[in-house]
């Protein structure tokens, strides 16, 4: 038996937390989406942009052991530490290929996979099954171990949810109608995030370097085509990937050079990076923003002026 | 593994999408340089003996050496303006049978992936050359190098291959005599070949000084994390433990009786 190839869902929207019935709440794990292919005797893990991970994540091999039947299941691979995933050393894994670090890391920072839901059960398609009937489903089908857990949901009680994961320092809650049926590859308002900071995905287009190593990149979005200044965020731990990315340097793609810029170097934009921050100011600017990392599953082009509006 | 090339293969009126991803990996152990007593990292300055002192980016222009001491300055504009025009299309040119090219062309393998919506052009284009047994000869620019290709199809996938020109090809500098060989010899020689023959295993193969490499850094790094393994946070010690713990405190404060169905 193959499986096909799914697309995952995706979250349609942010708004803050609610209350309703029509609902379930799940922990936000800070982690990478990812599909795992659970075949009878071995596991295709696989990102959004259909990318193997099978290699960064030694650890995980014995996935398709946890399965009773062959099935496709949807969540997110994190790593967990101290008491919450840990970004940072997830995004490190994925961007590692060099095996020795690789079994270093898998073994400091193992990863697990976090199952939120079914798609595929021996060879039968469940994406027409409303939620809560695949949630059934994967509890069925799938045996815990520390490697593998099944994602826990609470019941009308979002607002309670998203407080406690404040408390615990947590990403957010993601609410999911219980209707809902899997689109593969929709953006869909059946499932809202509501998270404690807010996040944006920019293309990066320069870089200026700073003391102790440290670099501001330049950020901008998309507006009609054009690329818009967007701010700088500080970077450290990536560089070495942002410099082994660089295509080639080119001459500031802004009409007018912004301020604070003279010392950029600017390059295609051809990578894009997540920021997170705690809001927006009243001039379109981010207050205190992060650098969280760069994003392989998705494409300046992609970054969008309007979609930054809409958070 | 991060995309190295993206482009599209052109054929006729055919247009392909496609990413290139390499086929290899370098894993070899690389160090750092230290200074020996504080084990800062070395640094590199550039440095001008003539005028005493460090140079900036700004300070330093290109020159070819055409006598000793005697230079040609090319400034970067001058360079820019020769280079190529930075056209990412895979034009193919012609296509071959495999044989015809010469093993010592093949520099570089990369695997040619098709972007959404070209799967069924590529597959085409795979499974034509495949049965027809060709390859197709192409020209691209890769970084700012004008490149020329061999698009190979395997039954997976079709294998980019950048080839060598021919001027960077050098010829064997000695000649290789061809003495003559009497029959008998030649059987002895085949008989050992054929004693000695089996299906080639890649995996049993590895570089031994890096796999002792390796393994004399891990009881290293192994060593270190003892001595800070002790500073780790310990409720919630895994995922399964926290969303337990949020959904009990949830349950612990729900009133007994039902709530009113709330709108948002």
């Amino acid at each position: 038996m193959h499986f096909p190839l799914y697309d995952p869902m995706l979250i349609g929207t942010e708004q803050p937390p609610f209350d309703d019935d029509a609902y379930i709440y799940e922990i936000k794990m800070d982690g990478v989406r990812c599909l795992a292919y659970l075949y009878k005797d071995h596991v295709e893990l696989i990102n959004k942009r259909h990318l193997k991970l099978n290699s960064k994540f030694p650890e995980l091999k014995s996935l398709y052991k946890q399965a009773k039947k062959p099935c496709v299941i949807d969540g997110e691979l994190h790593v967990f530490q101290d008491g919450k995933s840990d970004f940072f050393a997830i995004q490190r894994r994925t961007l590692t290929s060099d095996p020795f670090r690789i079994r270093q890391h898998s073994k400091k920072f193992p990863a697990v996979f976090t199952a939120f839901d079914i798609l595929n059960l021996d060879g039968e398609d469940l994406c027409q099954k409303p939620l809560m009937e695949r949630k059934k489903l994967l509890e069925k089908n799938i045996k815990e171990s520390p490697i593998c857990n099944i994602s826990r949901y609470i019941e009308q009680e979002g607002k309670a949810l998203f407080a406690l994961t404040k408390q615990q320092q947590l990403e957010g809650i993601v609410a999911k109608r219980k209707e809902s049926l899997y689109q593969p590859g929709k953006r869909t308002k059946e499932w809202i995030k509501c998270k404690h900071l807010l996040e944006a995905d920019f293309a990066v287009v320069g870089y200026i370097p700073k003391e102790h190593a440290m670099l501001s990149l330049v950020l901008a979005a998309y507006d009609n085509q054009k690329l818009q200044y967007c701010g700088h965020v500080t970077m450290g731990v990536s560089k070495d990937y942002l410099f082994a990315h660089i295509k080639d340097t080119i001459p500031c793609p802004f009409s007018v050079l912004p301020d604070g810029n003279e010392d950029a170097t600017w390059i295609s934009p051809f990578l894009c990076g997540t920021v997170k921050f705690m809001e927006y100011t009243q001039s379109g600017g981010m207050r205190q923003p992060v650098f969280k990392g760069f994003r392989e599953d998705k494409q300046p082009i992609e970054c969008l002026m309007h979609q930054l509006q809409e958070h | 593994m991060a995309v190295a090339h993206k482009g599209a293969i052109s054929f006729g009126l055919v247009h392909i999408p496609i990413q290139l991803y390499r086929t290899t990996q370098d894993t070899a152990i690389s160090f750092n340089q230290l200074c020996k007593d504080t084990h800062e990292r070395v640094k590199y300055k550039k440095y001008c003996p003539n005028c005493d002192k460090e140079l900036k980016s700004e300070d330093i222009v290109k020159g070819y050496q055409y006598e000793k001491d005697k230079y040609v300055i090319m400034t970067n504009d001058e360079i820019e303006k020769l280079k190529v025009e930075k056209d990412r299309t895979i034009q193919i040119q012609h296509f071959t049978s495999l044989a015809n090219i010469n093993d010592l062309y093949y520099e570089k393998n990369y695997y040619a992936v098709p972007e959404k919506h070209a799967e069924k052009a590529y597959e085409l284009l795979r499974k034509a050359m495949q049965e027809e047994n060709v390859v197709a000869v192409a020209k691209t620019v890769i970084g700012t190098k004008e490149t020329l290709l061999a698009l190979c199809p395997s039954d997976e996938e079709i294998i980019v291959k950048t080839l060598f020109y021919e001027e960077e090809l050098v010829e064997n500098p000695k000649t290789i005599l061809h003495p003559d060989i009497d029959k008998a010899e030649l059987n002895m020689a085949k008989q050992l070949i054929t004693s000695m023959s089996k299906p080639f295993e890649p995996e049993t193969y590895h570089d031994e000084f890096q796999e002792r490499l390796r393994n004399a850094i891990e009881e290293k790094i192994d060593g270190h994390q003892i001595l800070h393994s002790s500073d780790r946070k310990e409720d919630h010690k895994t995922p399964i433990d926290l969303m337990e713990a949020l959904k009990q405190s949830i349950e612990a404060t729900k009133p007994k009786t039902k709530r009113k169905r709330v709108r948002h």
